[in-house]
Order: C-alpha cells, then sequence, then structure tokens
C-alpha cells in the first residue's frame, strides 16, 4: 500500500490514475498517523517549494517523512522538498534529506526555461530504477537541483547543462521528470519503485 | 536534449473527433475517448484537443471528456476552444488537462495569457494563432475560426503578434497555417521560419501534412519543436510509430516508438471515417 502525500491540493488526478493502470494501490494521506500500515511512500509535485513545506509543517508531516524507512518517491517539486533548501517561491529549507540546493535553471540559446518536452535519461550510477536508462521521459520545470553529491545521481539528462533526473539517498528517491505522464517508461519506473 | 514532438491534434464537436478541411465541412473521426488512448498506445508525445465549437459557440469546454482522457492516458495533453476565463482554465487544469490553449480570447483580451500564467504558470499556457495569408500577401490573424459564418480576420499581423507573445507570458506558440491546413501539399516553411526568427518560445507547426516526408522537410528546415497533423493521423494514412522510426532514419531524434502490438492500432470501433 502506497501513502500518496498530497496535501497542497496539487493535481494527482493523473499520477492515481497512473497507480491505478500498474495495480498499485494507495491512500492518500493526510496526518501522521495515515502512514500506518504503508510499504512506500509517494510525494506528488506539489507546486513551489516554499508553499509545500508550509503545508507539510502545518499538517504535522515533517518528522514522519524524515524518519521514514520504507522507499519514498518525490515526483519533480515533490523531489525538490527532500533537499537542504529551496530558492523557489523565496529562499525556504526543505526536509534536509538529500543535500543540495533547488535553483532556478537559466535560459540559454535555444534552451528556454521551462524545461519543458521528453528528454533522454542517462544513466550516472546503476540502482534498482535503472529500468529508464537511455529512456525518454516528460518534464515540466523551472527549478533543479544543483549543488549535489555526484553519487546520489542516479540519472541526468541534457539541457545544455546536466540536469539531475532521478536521485536517490539512502531509501528516499526523486524523479524530476512526472512518470504519469511519461507513458510506458513512467509506468515501469513507478513498478519498480512499488517492488523495492 | 528535448526530442521534437509529434502531436495529433483531435478536433472536439458534441463529443466527437471530427475534422474539416480549412476548418469547415467537418467530419466524423471517431470517440474522443478512444482516440486518445490509442495515441497515446501509439507513441504520439502529447495531445491536442479542440473544442472548435465552444469558441465560435460562446461556451467553455465541457470538462468531463477532459478527466475520461485524463484517467485513460499516460503522455501530457493541451484544450483548446472556449477558454476565456482564468477560472475555466482552471477547471480544464484541474480536471487534469497538462496545458490550456487560447486564441480568439487571447486575441480579443491579451491580458488573459498573463492571468493564466501568473497562477498556474507559462509552461500551461499555449497560444494557439490561426493565420493566414490575405490578397496582397500578408500574413494576419483570424479568430473564432471553428465555423465559416464566425471566422473573421483581425487587425494583427501574423508576425507581430506573434513577436508580442512571450512578453505577454505565453509558453508555447502553435501556429496553424490555414492556407495549407488540410490539403495535404506540406507544411507552410516559410511562413514558420518567419514566426521561428521571432520567438524564442517553443514553437509548434500546425496545417499541411499530407506524407511523413512533410515532417521530415519540417524538422530540417525549421527549427520547430514538434508538429501538429490530424486528418493524416485520423485516416491511419500514416502511423505514429512509423512515423517516429522514417524520422529516426532522417536523423530527426524524436523519442523513438515501443512497436505497438496490432491490437493497439486498430483496436475494435476506434477506426471510423465516416
Amino acid at each position: 500500500m502506497i501513502a500518496l502525500v498530497d496535501i497542497v491540493g496539487a493535481n494527482s488526478r493523473s499520477l492515481r490514475s497512473c497507480l491505478e493502470r500498474i495495480k498499485a494501490p494507495f491512500r492518500v494521506v493526510y496526518k501522521p498517523e495515515d502512514f500506518k500500515g504503508t510499504s512506500h511512500v509517494i510525494l506528488a509535485g506539489v507546486g513551489a517549494a516554499a508553499s509545500a513545506m508550509q503545508a507539510i509543517e502545518t499538517h504535522q508531516l515533517k518528522d514522519v517523512i524524515t524518519a521514514l524507512r520504507i522507499p519514498v518517491l518525490g515526483i519533480c517539486s515533490g523531489m525538490h522538498i527532500l533537499f537542504d533548501r529551496s530558492e523557489e517561491g523565496g529562499l525556504v529549507d526543505g526536509l534536509g534529506i538529500i543535500p543540495g540546493t533547488i535553483k532556478k535553471i537559466h535560459p540559454h540559446d535555444n534552451h528556454p526555461v521551462p524545461h519543458s518536452g521528453w528528454n533522454q535519461l542517462k544513466e550516472h550510477h546503476p540502482s534498482a530504477l535503472s529500468g529508464l536508462n537511455d529512456e525518454y521521459v516528460y518534464f515540466v520545470h523551472s527549478y533543479a537541483a544543483s549543488q549535489m553529491k555526484d553519487t546520489h545521481i542516479l540519472m541526468s539528462v541534457d539541457y545544455s547543462i546536466s540536469i539531475p533526473a532521478l536521485v536517490q539517498k539512502d531509501n528516499y528517491f526523486g524523479a524530476q521528470f512526472h512518470p504519469e505522464k511519461s507513458s510506458q517508461a513512467g509506468e515501469i519506473m513507478l513498478k519498480e519503485f512499488y517492488t523495492l | 536534449m528535448l526530442a521534437p514532438r509529434i502531436i495529433p491534434c483531435l478536433d472536439v464537436r458534441d463529443g466527437k473527433v471530427v475534422k474539416g478541411i480549412q476548418f469547415q465541412q467537418h467530419r466524423i473521426m471517431g470517440d474522443i475517448v478512444d482516440l486518445a488512448a490509442y495515441y497515446s498506445q501509439t507513441c504520439a508525445d502529447e495531445l491536442v484537443f479542440y473544442d472548435i465549437t465552444a469558441s465560435s459557440e460562446h461556451r467553455s469546454v465541457d470538462s468531463q471528456w477532459i478527466e475520461k482522457v485524463a484517467s485513460k492516458i499516460n503522455i501530457p495533453f493541451c484544450v483548446a476552444g472556449g477558454i476565456r476565463t482564468i477560472e475555466q482554465a482552471r477547471l480544464v487544469l484541474h480536471s487534469g488537462a497538462d496545458k490550456v490553449s487560447i486564441n480568439t480570447p487571447a486575441v480579443e483580451n491579451p491580458d488573459l495569457i498573463e492571468g493564466i500564467a501568473k497562477v498556474f504558470g507559462s509552461q500551461c499556457v499555449v497560444v494557439g494563432v490561426d493565420s493566414r495569408l490575405n490578397a496582397n500577401g500578408e500574413y494576419y490573424v483570424w479568430k473564432a475560426t471553428g465555423s465559416e459564418k464566425t471566422a473573421q480576420q483581425t487587425t494583427w499581423k501574423t508576425m507581430d503578434w506573434i513577436s508580442q507573445l512571450k512578453n505577454l507570458g505565453a509558453g508555447e506558440i502553435v501556429l496553424n497555417c490555414m492556407n495549407v491546413d488540410g490539403i495535404r501539399q506540406g507544411y507552410d516553411i516559410k511562413q514558420l521560419q518567419l514566426a521561428r526568427d521571432l520567438t524564442s518560445l517553443p514553437l509548434i507547426a500546425s496545417g499541411g501534412a499530407g506524407n511523413k516526408d512533410h515532417f521530415v522537410q519540417l524538422f530540417q528546415n525549421v527549427s520547430v519543436n514538434g508538429a501538429l497533423a490530424a486528418t493524416i493521423f485520423h485516416s491511419k494514412q500514416c502511423l505514429i510509430h512509423e512515423l517516429k522510426d522514417h524520422l529516426r532514419n532522417h536523423n530527426i531524434m524524436v523519442r523513438p516508438a515501443k512497436h505497438p502490438a496490432l491490437s493497439d492500432i486498430f483496436p475494435t470501433g476506434t477506426h471510423s471515417t465516416q
């Protein structure tokens, strides 16, 4: 049973449908006791880090999330809050689980921001989610992880700069892309995550 | 790098997908959800649903089919037609669409573009530009093109409008080249190049695709970010996974197709062309 953290009303309809398609049971959690009996946790994309962290404080979920020993997957801005801090929506402290800072991507020639569309994953370090190597997955974001330890980057994509796309520290995973919008590749990844 | 996108456009009218020639003479191509699932399974990168009557009949899009599509497919999709307010955009996005595309309302009320971008982010605001060459050889923006009776030329020259769109808050432009739409003679490369030179926003080509080589010519000649087409896909004259192979054979690095089962390509009930 997956605990789906969707506390600030993010539009997780597509993610929920995707979990239904791969037959991964889930329930939406709102308070610490809701995590009881769950085997996996997904932090859904939740807008800017500042509002997400505020919602986590309000719901008193910070301690329970940082103490988890089961597999956790943060998606897009749900990944961002796993880091030390984020500059999105004003500098804000994250959960401090993965070392690094979330910073705005600077636009380059022919590389507008947001980075939006299908990009190809390149593996840095093999992991339990290696089934995605070389796959194209769907991104839409303006902020990205930086100042990371290389060993925490499982996969990245090239967008004139290298953008961390799949990250891991211990039992915490983060996906910058949207598996629920990434066709079969995304479903493969969510299945792999659910079998951890 | 980002892969150029192949985008089937599904013109929606009364709950069905239809297609006309130069925005007229619509005929039914199939059911919305069935066709959406079909394209999602055959490696389309994104879908655009265009409620072609909502704009000209002054009503908003119906959110029920958007929810059904969102629960059925696993690729991003955009909804166009009849979105005139931030609240209508909210309804469409909360029903599961990833983007809204605005066309007539953007021309009539350019502040709407920034209004939606401020609340939801520019990445979900697409501006559709219906452009037609006039007798003097100048491209002009048209509006309310869903019906022959309502379609009219605006005072905007196409290239002036396109050069304004980034500052107005748009995140992407779909340039519908009306002169070539539905006649399958290839994309309007000349006009698309003029637009490309004027904007750094993602630019999607629309109108004119008649065979696989038209896509090759497009991507080899203009650095557009995607190609939109309708009839060529709905008629199954061009299957998207085959198109993807063809493009990659020409070194155009689209997201490669996983070859789908034949039953995914021709499922019962979706091959209706009448």
